[in-house]
Protein backbone atom coordinates (compact mmCIF):
# COMPACT_ATOMS: atom_id res chain seq x y z
CA UNK A 1 0.00 0.00 0.00
CA UNK A 2 1.47 3.67 -0.69
CA UNK A 3 2.20 6.01 1.80
CA UNK A 4 -0.24 8.57 2.41
CA UNK A 5 1.40 12.43 1.41
CA UNK A 6 1.28 14.74 4.49
CA UNK A 7 -1.44 16.53 2.80
CA UNK A 8 -3.40 13.56 2.31
CA UNK A 9 -3.08 12.85 5.95
CA UNK A 10 -3.64 16.44 7.06
CA UNK A 11 -7.06 16.81 4.97
CA UNK A 12 -8.27 12.77 6.55
CA UNK A 13 -7.29 14.89 9.96
CA UNK A 14 -9.15 18.27 8.69
CA UNK A 15 -12.38 15.85 7.86
CA UNK A 16 -12.28 14.64 11.24
CA UNK A 17 -10.28 11.38 10.99
CA UNK A 18 -8.01 11.61 13.68
CA UNK A 19 -5.75 8.38 12.96
CA UNK A 20 -4.55 11.15 10.32
CA UNK A 21 -3.13 13.29 12.84
CA UNK A 22 -1.42 10.06 15.31
CA UNK A 23 0.52 9.26 11.81
CA UNK A 24 1.31 12.56 11.37
CA UNK A 25 3.07 12.39 15.23
CA UNK A 26 4.67 9.56 14.19
CA UNK A 27 5.91 10.64 10.65
CA UNK A 28 7.67 13.70 12.49
CA UNK A 29 8.56 13.12 16.18
CA UNK A 30 11.39 11.91 16.16
CA UNK A 31 13.03 14.33 13.97
CA UNK A 32 11.07 17.20 15.34
CA UNK A 33 11.98 16.53 19.18
CA UNK A 34 16.10 15.84 17.87
CA UNK A 35 15.80 19.80 16.07
CA UNK A 36 14.18 20.74 19.31
CA UNK A 37 16.11 19.08 21.80
CA UNK A 38 19.67 20.16 20.31
CA UNK A 39 18.61 23.84 19.85
CA UNK A 40 16.92 24.05 23.59
CA UNK A 41 19.75 21.73 25.14
CA UNK A 42 17.56 21.11 27.91
CA UNK A 43 15.12 17.83 27.59
CA UNK A 44 12.28 19.14 29.49
CA UNK A 45 11.86 22.29 27.36
CA UNK A 46 12.29 19.83 24.93
CA UNK A 47 9.37 18.04 25.62
CA UNK A 48 7.69 21.33 26.37
CA UNK A 49 8.03 22.65 23.10
CA UNK A 50 7.77 19.11 21.05
CA UNK A 51 4.19 18.77 22.93
CA UNK A 52 3.21 22.14 22.15
CA UNK A 53 4.01 22.19 18.34
CA UNK A 54 1.71 18.79 17.94
CA UNK A 55 -1.32 20.23 20.34
CA UNK A 56 -0.97 23.52 18.55
CA UNK A 57 -1.47 21.91 14.87
CA UNK A 58 -4.16 20.16 16.38
CA UNK A 59 -5.97 23.30 18.05
CA UNK A 60 -5.61 24.77 14.62
CA UNK A 61 -5.59 22.44 11.99
CA UNK A 62 -8.83 23.82 10.51
CA UNK A 63 -6.63 27.00 9.35
CA UNK A 64 -3.90 25.32 7.96
CA UNK A 65 -3.84 25.16 4.18
CA UNK A 66 -2.05 22.27 3.02
CA UNK A 67 0.38 23.32 0.31
CA UNK A 68 2.98 20.28 0.19
CA UNK A 69 5.30 22.12 3.17
CA UNK A 70 3.74 20.52 6.23
CA UNK A 71 7.11 19.92 7.64
CA UNK A 72 8.20 23.49 6.61
CA UNK A 73 4.97 24.65 9.39
CA UNK A 74 6.18 21.84 11.81
CA UNK A 75 9.65 22.94 12.15
CA UNK A 76 8.38 26.65 11.35
CA UNK A 77 6.20 26.51 14.51
CA UNK A 78 9.00 24.48 16.44
CA UNK A 79 11.82 27.26 15.61
CA UNK A 80 9.63 30.34 16.92
CA UNK A 81 8.98 28.48 19.91
CA UNK A 82 12.61 27.73 20.29
CA UNK A 83 13.10 31.33 20.04
CA UNK A 84 10.19 32.28 22.63
CA UNK A 85 12.41 29.51 25.08
CA UNK A 86 15.80 31.96 23.94
CA UNK A 87 14.23 34.93 24.25
CA UNK A 88 12.33 33.92 27.73
CA UNK A 89 15.76 32.56 29.11
CA UNK A 90 18.00 35.26 27.56
CA UNK A 91 20.65 32.92 26.43
CA UNK A 92 20.21 33.40 22.87
CA UNK A 93 24.04 33.38 22.64
CA UNK A 94 24.68 30.87 25.10
CA UNK A 95 27.89 28.26 23.91
CA UNK A 96 27.85 27.01 27.53
CA UNK A 97 28.09 23.05 26.57
CA UNK A 98 26.61 22.17 30.46
CA UNK A 99 22.66 22.00 31.11
CA UNK A 100 20.76 23.90 33.55
CA UNK A 101 22.28 21.89 36.49
CA UNK A 102 25.78 22.91 35.34
CA UNK A 103 26.93 19.23 34.13
CA UNK A 104 27.67 18.54 30.83
CA UNK A 105 25.98 17.69 28.77
CA UNK A 106 25.58 14.57 27.10
CA UNK A 107 22.97 14.37 23.72
CA UNK A 108 22.95 10.27 24.24
CA UNK A 109 24.69 8.33 27.11
CA UNK A 110 26.15 4.86 26.12
CA UNK A 111 24.47 1.95 27.62
CA UNK A 112 27.23 0.89 30.16
CA UNK A 113 27.59 -2.86 31.17
CA UNK A 114 26.68 -4.55 28.13
CA UNK A 115 29.34 -6.16 26.07
CA UNK A 116 29.98 -4.59 22.69
CA UNK A 117 32.03 -5.62 19.85
CA UNK A 118 35.33 -3.14 19.65
CA UNK A 119 34.21 -1.57 16.26
CA UNK A 120 30.65 -0.83 17.48
CA UNK A 121 31.78 0.91 20.71
CA UNK A 122 34.39 3.08 18.69
CA UNK A 123 31.78 4.24 16.45
CA UNK A 124 29.67 4.77 19.05
CA UNK A 125 32.17 6.82 20.87
CA UNK A 126 32.66 8.80 17.40
CA UNK A 127 29.53 9.24 17.34
CA UNK A 128 28.76 10.57 21.01
CA UNK A 129 31.65 12.70 20.37
CA UNK A 130 30.37 13.96 17.10
CA UNK A 131 27.07 14.64 19.30
CA UNK A 132 28.75 16.41 21.73
CA UNK A 133 30.82 18.69 19.44
CA UNK A 134 27.44 19.82 17.65
CA UNK A 135 26.52 21.06 20.65
CA UNK A 136 29.36 23.69 20.99
CA UNK A 137 28.66 25.14 17.89
CA UNK A 138 26.79 28.23 17.47
CA UNK A 139 23.06 28.74 17.15
CA UNK A 140 22.82 29.49 13.75
CA UNK A 141 25.63 26.79 12.59
CA UNK A 142 23.78 23.93 14.65
CA UNK A 143 20.53 24.80 13.64
CA UNK A 144 21.50 24.11 9.79
CA UNK A 145 23.58 21.16 10.45
CA UNK A 146 20.56 19.73 12.26
CA UNK A 147 18.19 21.05 10.21
CA UNK A 148 20.08 19.25 6.99
CA UNK A 149 19.25 16.20 8.61
CA UNK A 150 16.01 16.19 7.61
CA UNK A 151 15.55 18.49 4.39
CA UNK A 152 17.38 19.86 1.49
CA UNK A 153 19.39 23.11 1.87
CA UNK A 154 16.53 24.73 -0.64
CA UNK A 155 13.54 23.70 2.16
CA UNK A 156 16.20 24.74 5.15
CA UNK A 157 16.71 28.26 3.28
CA UNK A 158 13.06 28.45 2.50
CA UNK A 159 12.21 27.27 6.38
CA UNK A 160 14.85 30.10 8.12
CA UNK A 161 14.29 32.74 5.13
CA UNK A 162 17.87 33.16 4.48
CA UNK A 163 19.71 32.76 1.13
CA UNK A 164 21.09 29.71 0.05
CA UNK A 165 24.48 30.62 -0.01
CA UNK A 166 24.68 32.19 3.60
CA UNK A 167 22.80 28.83 4.39
CA UNK A 168 25.59 26.52 2.90
CA UNK A 169 28.45 29.07 3.97
CA UNK A 170 27.14 28.21 7.31
CA UNK A 171 26.96 24.60 7.19
CA UNK A 172 30.24 24.32 5.96
CA UNK A 173 31.71 26.54 8.98
CA UNK A 174 29.66 24.10 11.09
CA UNK A 175 31.75 21.06 9.53
CA UNK A 176 34.87 22.83 9.86
CA UNK A 177 34.62 24.05 13.32
CA UNK A 178 33.17 20.28 14.90
CA UNK A 179 36.25 18.91 12.66
CA UNK A 180 38.57 21.06 14.61
CA UNK A 181 37.22 20.51 18.08
CA UNK A 182 37.24 16.96 17.56
CA UNK A 183 41.18 17.51 16.67
CA UNK A 184 41.42 19.38 19.80
CA UNK A 185 39.67 16.77 22.10
CA UNK A 186 41.84 14.50 20.54
CA UNK B 1 40.14 26.20 -1.32
CA UNK B 2 39.42 25.78 -4.51
CA UNK B 3 35.99 26.83 -5.53
CA UNK B 4 34.02 23.57 -6.10
CA UNK B 5 35.57 22.70 -2.67
CA UNK B 6 32.52 24.58 -1.70
CA UNK B 7 30.47 21.88 -3.37
CA UNK B 8 31.33 19.59 -1.45
CA UNK B 9 28.09 19.04 1.30
CA UNK B 10 25.61 19.46 -2.15
CA UNK B 11 27.66 16.80 -3.33
CA UNK B 12 27.36 14.51 -0.53
CA UNK B 13 23.66 15.16 0.08
CA UNK B 14 22.63 14.49 -3.52
CA UNK B 15 21.52 18.00 -4.47
CA UNK B 16 24.00 18.81 -7.19
CA UNK B 17 22.87 18.59 -10.76
CA UNK B 18 24.34 15.89 -12.96
CA UNK B 19 26.83 18.03 -14.54
CA UNK B 20 28.37 19.77 -11.70
CA UNK B 21 28.22 16.50 -9.43
CA UNK B 22 30.14 14.81 -12.50
CA UNK B 23 32.79 17.67 -12.56
CA UNK B 24 32.84 17.78 -8.92
CA UNK B 25 33.96 14.01 -8.89
CA UNK B 26 36.52 14.82 -11.35
CA UNK B 27 38.13 17.56 -8.10
CA UNK B 28 37.33 15.13 -5.52
CA UNK B 29 40.01 12.38 -7.41
CA UNK B 30 42.40 14.97 -7.09
CA UNK B 31 41.55 16.45 -3.66
CA UNK B 32 42.15 15.11 -0.31
CA UNK B 33 40.64 18.17 1.69
CA UNK B 34 37.05 17.23 -0.23
CA UNK B 35 37.58 13.50 0.66
CA UNK B 36 38.20 13.93 4.44
CA UNK B 37 35.12 16.71 4.49
CA UNK B 38 33.10 13.82 2.35
CA UNK B 39 34.14 10.81 4.85
CA UNK B 40 33.24 13.39 8.49
CA UNK B 41 29.98 14.36 6.81
CA UNK B 42 29.38 10.37 6.35
CA UNK B 43 29.77 10.25 10.30
CA UNK B 44 28.13 12.85 11.11
CA UNK B 45 24.91 12.43 9.03
CA UNK B 46 25.43 8.44 11.22
CA UNK B 47 26.19 10.48 14.29
CA UNK B 48 22.71 12.70 13.91
CA UNK B 49 20.40 10.14 12.80
CA UNK B 50 17.37 10.78 15.00
CA UNK B 51 17.20 9.39 18.18
CA UNK B 52 13.43 7.80 19.13
CA UNK B 53 11.01 11.15 21.00
CA UNK B 54 10.47 9.87 24.77
CA UNK B 55 7.71 7.95 25.00
CA UNK B 56 5.90 10.11 27.97
CA UNK B 57 5.68 13.30 25.20
CA UNK B 58 4.46 10.97 22.58
CA UNK B 59 1.84 9.97 24.65
CA UNK B 60 0.80 12.96 25.88
CA UNK B 61 0.25 14.31 22.34
CA UNK B 62 -1.28 11.18 21.62
CA UNK B 63 -4.08 11.59 24.29
CA UNK B 64 -3.86 15.37 23.35
CA UNK B 65 -5.24 15.99 26.51
CA UNK B 66 -4.78 19.90 26.50
CA UNK B 67 -7.84 20.22 24.14
CA UNK B 68 -11.18 20.58 25.74
CA UNK B 69 -14.41 20.99 24.25
CA UNK B 70 -14.65 24.06 24.43
CA UNK B 71 -11.65 25.13 22.56
CA UNK B 72 -13.29 23.73 20.05
CA UNK B 73 -16.85 24.71 20.17
CA UNK B 74 -16.62 28.17 22.12
CA UNK B 75 -17.33 30.20 17.99
CA UNK B 76 -20.31 28.06 17.62
CA UNK B 77 -21.45 28.11 21.45
CA UNK B 78 -21.08 32.07 21.71
CA UNK B 79 -22.58 32.91 18.32
CA UNK B 80 -25.80 30.88 19.73
CA UNK B 81 -25.80 32.81 22.93
CA UNK B 82 -25.65 36.03 20.86
CA UNK B 83 -28.31 35.18 18.74
CA UNK B 84 -30.57 34.35 21.56
CA UNK B 85 -29.65 37.96 23.45
CA UNK B 86 -30.71 39.50 20.87
CA UNK B 87 -34.19 37.59 19.91
CA UNK B 88 -34.69 38.50 23.92
CA UNK B 89 -33.82 41.74 23.51
CA UNK B 90 -36.51 42.22 20.36
CA UNK B 91 -38.94 40.19 22.11
CA UNK B 92 -38.73 42.68 24.96
CA UNK B 93 -39.10 45.66 22.87
CA UNK B 94 -41.68 44.51 21.07
CA UNK B 95 -44.26 43.34 23.68
CA UNK B 96 -43.06 46.71 25.68
CA UNK B 97 -44.69 48.60 22.45
CA UNK B 98 -47.56 46.04 22.74
CA UNK B 99 -47.97 47.48 26.44
CA UNK B 100 -47.39 51.05 25.56
CA UNK B 101 -50.31 50.64 22.53
CA UNK B 102 -52.94 49.03 24.92
CA UNK B 103 -52.51 52.14 27.56
CA UNK B 104 -53.25 54.61 24.79
CA UNK B 105 -56.12 52.54 23.68
CA UNK B 106 -57.71 52.38 27.49
CA UNK B 107 -56.75 56.24 27.90
CA UNK B 108 -58.87 57.38 24.33
CA UNK B 109 -61.56 54.58 25.14
CA UNK B 110 -61.72 56.53 28.82
CA UNK B 111 -61.89 59.87 27.60
CA UNK B 112 -64.52 59.37 24.58
CA UNK B 113 -67.06 57.86 27.17
CA UNK B 114 -65.95 60.51 29.57
CA UNK B 115 -67.10 62.92 26.58
CA UNK B 116 -69.66 61.32 25.58
CA UNK B 117 -71.47 61.39 29.54
CA UNK B 118 -70.20 65.22 29.12
CA UNK B 119 -72.49 65.09 25.60
CA UNK B 120 -75.37 63.12 26.97
CA UNK B 121 -75.74 65.88 30.13
CA UNK B 122 -75.31 68.87 28.23
CA UNK B 123 -78.14 67.62 25.49
CA UNK B 124 -80.32 66.60 28.33
CA UNK B 125 -79.63 70.15 30.38
CA UNK B 126 -80.33 71.67 26.72
CA UNK B 127 -83.67 69.81 25.94
CA UNK B 128 -84.72 70.93 29.65
CA UNK B 129 -84.05 74.63 29.06
CA UNK B 130 -86.12 74.38 25.37
CA UNK B 131 -88.66 73.20 27.49
CA UNK B 132 -88.88 75.36 29.87
CA UNK B 133 -88.40 78.58 27.48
Amino acid sequence: MNERSDDELVAGFQDGDETCFNELVYRYKNMLYQYIKAMVRDESAAEDIFQEVFLSFYRNMKQYRPQGKFKNYLFTSARNRVLNFFRDKKEMFSLDDTDENGNPYLHEQLESGEAQPLETMELAELGRRIRQASLRLSIKQREILYLKQYMTFQEAAQLLQRPLGSLLADHHRAVQKMQKLLREEA
Amino acid sequence: MNEQCKDVSLYFYGELDAQRAASFEKHLSSCPQCRKDLAFLRQVQTALLPSAAPEKAVERVLRRPAVGWWRQMWKPVLSACCAVFLVCVFWASVSSQRGLTDERVEWVAYVSAEADAEFNSFAADLAVFEEEF
